[in-house]
């Protein structure tokens, strides 16, 4: 048996002051006097009809039958139906991506969104519910109040979390929220294009507030570093999306201390990209930054994190592979091991490989490079790649592939040439290449080294660290038990959930991961897509008929009938006192 | 029962006599004039002679200047016929009300013994008991023994039932009582009363705590002779209407005694019998 009602207990205090009033009651003393006559009140009453003399004489049962009779008509409930006018919900997609922190115009888009919503929240009717949702990995309601003024006094407390948006799974939850209803439906994002947009919008007023001021961005698209041989070699990608030249600076830093490792200029023209490279560093940092120092408008993607391994891996490369793999492996490591199944290969040593059974042996992911088990078809088509960072320093633009070989099942795919899988990655983190390196003409492309050197470092630091994640982004990692997350300054932030789930912190930086046994870097670096601020159109789409409309509520009404009640009990206690009290 | 009328009491009443306001008399002879021709001293009218009249008492000096028989006419001197009812319903036997109220029925009666009147007394305990009767001085201590051995009250019967008990041919009736009854009651009463005999005489007998409520807390104050309750906190509000009530009905009960022409002593066991006598009732020239 269970309660459904179970803070009505404090009722208890009814039965609790009639036992009170029991055990406090006045006791009359008995005295014999010559005769009540004077003492008597007027009795007149009982001189009356039959019927009130027999209603007074049975007062207890008609009492008591009354309040049985009105507790039988609070067990059925009663409510009153009401109409009310009710406003049409008002909802607030609100994009918290680090995009949004972009200020072209002086304050940031986030900030001039925030302002235009408290604007319009304050012009509507009071009678509107409000609700803001905002985008991240998972779209979240951020608030819900019963009237926009409510909802206005409690907006400064919105936060951007540098998550990638999704839009889409914003408006589902919108969707979701609203069942049939109609709404007014506000979205406050750089750009959400009308070609984007599907929403039936009958019912519903979707209102798009995008960005409309280009601006001025520079930003570190990609940055890497890898030690090798006591030194560390960093590659900082730039891109620019201003039309003027912003002259700056690259500094790479400690990311643990901020001390300047080194820095160089860098001319910052306009729509260009540029590559920097810092070789032969001398520090032990675990983690690295580089940071542009320049104006533009937009400062969040102006820094960037790297994490290095602590001792480089030895690279075992298979010597049935390309000539040219191998001299690629060696600018990145001057130690190879040659795989060629005769001599022992340690174990954490990355396996570069043509062998399908490297997928299974080991525990440390391979990059495997063609396939044994099984026959390569032609291939055709052009070449699609993902957004993977894999890619992100150097993604080959046109390459030539006779034949691939299937693919295997159910492994993420990175990279297509028509529609058949090129480049996938397996669920522990292998990479494979399903061509041999004979069948395309890659190797003698530029971009290859740059993929090698990419593949070997995403590989390598999985080991040594627990990788990069995106703001908010939640990531099988290897864990001995729940880990605490502390930033760089030693301050703790949150613990995972479970030991083999990590969810990142938004602001991107670089976090210490600990379990009871070690400590694991983590970097949190802004999704590609967040490297640029976007222009886009404002419009409206969808019609409301008007802002307020009627429900009718079941109000019930109890408390009126409680106090009936109440009044009956205490007159039956008043009836019984005088009456039929034993003396 | 020296105890309840001490011969002191009994001296200074027998001094009094009671003050008669019309009404008959009995048909002994007695010591009160009475308004019908007799044999007494006291001269009242000439009337013609008719045959059969006595002729000791044609005046003769009438005759001889008017040549006329006329006869001298003498007022007679009738017997008192004194009753009283003393109400023994248990109110009366509060706070010394029982004896005081024995007390003035004692006294009442040696005042009637001692004029050579006849008294009797009827209790409204027992509707069937006869009437104590007794005249003559020598009556005097048979009475006041007869009277002293009366039961506590005990009864519950209304002083108001007491008609039956009173003799024919009273002339003066007392009722000791406390007229604790409603004042419709009190009206019929009175007016049955007054039909009965020309002389009633009501003496209200309360006791101080009926004057003036002497107690206090809450109390469930139960009726001695009904099993009527009232719960009552004795406040100063609920003795000023206890008091307001009183004097309502002190004042509805004059009301109804003068329309029936009962005359109406109140009096307390305070005030004790010799002044009840020998001040109240002469105040209310009830005795001289």
């Amino acid at each position: 048996m269970g309660f459904s009602s179970l803070y009505n207990l404090w009722t208890l205090v009814f039965p609790a002051a009639l036992l009170l009033y029991y055990l406090f009651r006045k006791r009359f003393q008995p005295k014999t006097v010559s005769s009540v006559l004077f003492w008597q009140a007027d009795r007149q009453e009982e001189h009356v009809s039959p019927f009130i003399r027999n209603l007074q004489r049975n007062s207890l049962f008609y009492l008591q039958l009354f309040a049985l009779l009105l507790f039988v008509w609070l067990l059925l409930g009663p409510y009153l139906k009401q109409d009310r006018s009710s406003g049409v919900p008002l909802f607030f997609v609100v994009d918290s991506s680090a995009a949004m922190l972009a200020s072209p115009g002086g304050t940031s888009l986030f900030d001039s969104s925030r302002e235009a919503m408290k604007k319009l929240m304050l012009d509507e009717e009071e009678n509107r519910p409000v609700t803001i949702i905002t985008t991240g990995e998972e779209p979240a309601v951020a608030l819900e109040a019963k009237s926009p003024s409510e909802a206005a006094a409690v907006l400064d407390k919105l936060r951007v979390n540098y998550a990638d948006p999704s839009m889409q799974q914003a408006i589902e939850l919108v969707r979701a929220q609203l069942g049939e209803e109609n709404a007014e439906v506000h979205i406050f994002t750089d750009r959400f294009d009308r070609s984007e947009f599907k929403e039936e919008t009958e019912g519903v007023s979707w209102q798009v507030h995008a960005n409309s001021r280009p601006a001025a961005n520079r930003s570190i698209v990609r940055f890497g570093a890898v030690r090798s041989g006591g030194t560390v070699t960093a590659i900082v990608k730039l891109s620019s999306d201003s039309e003027t030249a912003q002259p700056g600076t690259v500094l790479l830093k400690d990311a643990a201390t901020g001390t300047v490792l080194a820095q160089k200029p860098t001319s910052g023209e306009p729509d260009e990209e540029e590559t920097i490279a810092f070789k032969d560093v001398k520090t032990d940092a675990a983690a690295l930054s580089a940071e542009l120092q320049t104006k533009d408008d937009y400062a969040a993607d102006n820094v960037s994190f790297a994490l290095l391994g602590n001792e480089p891996r030895a690279i075992a490369v298979d010597p049935s592979l390309h000539e040219l793999l191998r001299k690629a492996v060696e600018a990145i490591q001057e130690d190879i091991i040659t795989d060629d199944g005769n001599r022992s290969v340690p174990k954490d040593a990355l396996r570069i490989t043509r062998s399908s059974d490297a997928l299974t042996e080991g525990d440390r992911p391979v990059l495997l490079i063609g396939r044994v088990d099984a026959e390569s078809e032609a291939a055709e088509g052009d070449l699609r790649f993902t957004d993977d960072p894999l890619f992100s320093v150097a993604a080959p633009k046109e390459m030539y592939v006779e034949s691939v070989y299937p693919p295997f099942e159910g492994y993420e795919i990175l990279a297509r040439i028509g529609d058949s899988p090129l480049i996938q990655r397996s669920p522990r983190g292998d990479l494979i290449f399903l061509a041999d390196l004979e069948a395309t003409d890659w190797p003698l492309q530029p971009t290859f080294p740059l993929f090698i050197w990419s593949a070997v470092k995403s590989l390598s630091e999985e080991s040594a660290t627990l990788g990069t994640f995106t703001p908010m982004q939640r990531k099988s990692v290897l864990m001995a038990s729940p880990a605490d997350l502390y930033d760089m300054e030693g301050e703790y932030l949150s613990t995972a959930e479970a030991a083999n789930t990590l969810e990142a912190p938004a602001r991107p930086g670089i976090y210490r991961a600990a379990d009871g046994s070690a400590e694991k870097l983590l970097a949190v670096q802004l999704a590609p897509s967040q490297h640029t601020v976007n222009t886009g159109e404002s419009y409206t789409a969808g019609k409301l008929a008007g802002t307020t409309g009627t429900t009718t509520t079941r109000k019930p009404i109890v408390w009126p009938f409680v106090l009936v009640l109440l009044v009956l009990m205490t007159a039956e206690w008043e009836v019984q006192r005088r009456r039929g009290y034993p003396y | 029962m020296t105890l309840l009328f001490p011969p002191s009491l009994a001296a200074r009443i027998g001094r009094l006599a009671f003050v008669r306001y019309g009404g008959r008399l009995g048909h002994h002879k007695g010591g009160h004039l009475s308004k019908k021709t007799g044999a007494s001293l006291e001269f009242s009218d000439f009337k013609e002679y008719h045959p059969g009249d006595d002729i000791r008492h044609i005046d003769w000096n009438v005759y001889a200047r008017t040549d006329t028989y006329y006869v001298k006419q003498f007022l007679d001197e009738q017997e008192l016929r004194v009753h009283i009812v003393l109400d023994a319903s248990r109110s009366m036997d509060f706070e010394g009300k029982w004896p005081f109220a024995q007390q003035i029925a004692i006294g009442l009666g040696q005042i009637a013994l001692k004029n050579g009147d006849g008294v009797s007394i009827s209790r409204t305990a027992d509707a069937a008991e006869k009437p104590v009767k007794r005249k003559g001085a020598a009556q005097s201590k048979a009475w006041t023994s007869r009277i002293a051995s009366f039961d506590e009250p005990s009864g519950n019967r209304a002083v108001t039932d007491s008609l039956a008990g009173i003799p024919h041919g009273t002339s003066l009736l007392f009722i000791i009582t406390d007229a604790l009854e409603p004042n419709d009651v009190l009206h019929d009463w009175f007016r049955s009363l007054a039909a009965r005999c020309r002389d009633v005489r009501l003496i209200v007998v309360r006791s101080a705590a009926e004057q003036h409520p002497d107690f206090s807390g809450d109390l469930r104050l139960v009726d001695s002779e009904d099993d009527r309750q009232a719960e009552v906190s004795m406040t100063s509000s609920a003795e000023q209407a206890y008091l307001h009530r009183a004097e309502q009905h002190k004042k509805k009960l004059l009301e109804s005694a003068a329309k029936y022409g009962v005359d109406v002593l109140f009096t307390s066991p305070q005030t004790g019998p010799e002044n009840v006598f020998s001040r109240q009732m002469r105040d209310a020239r009830w005795v001289r």
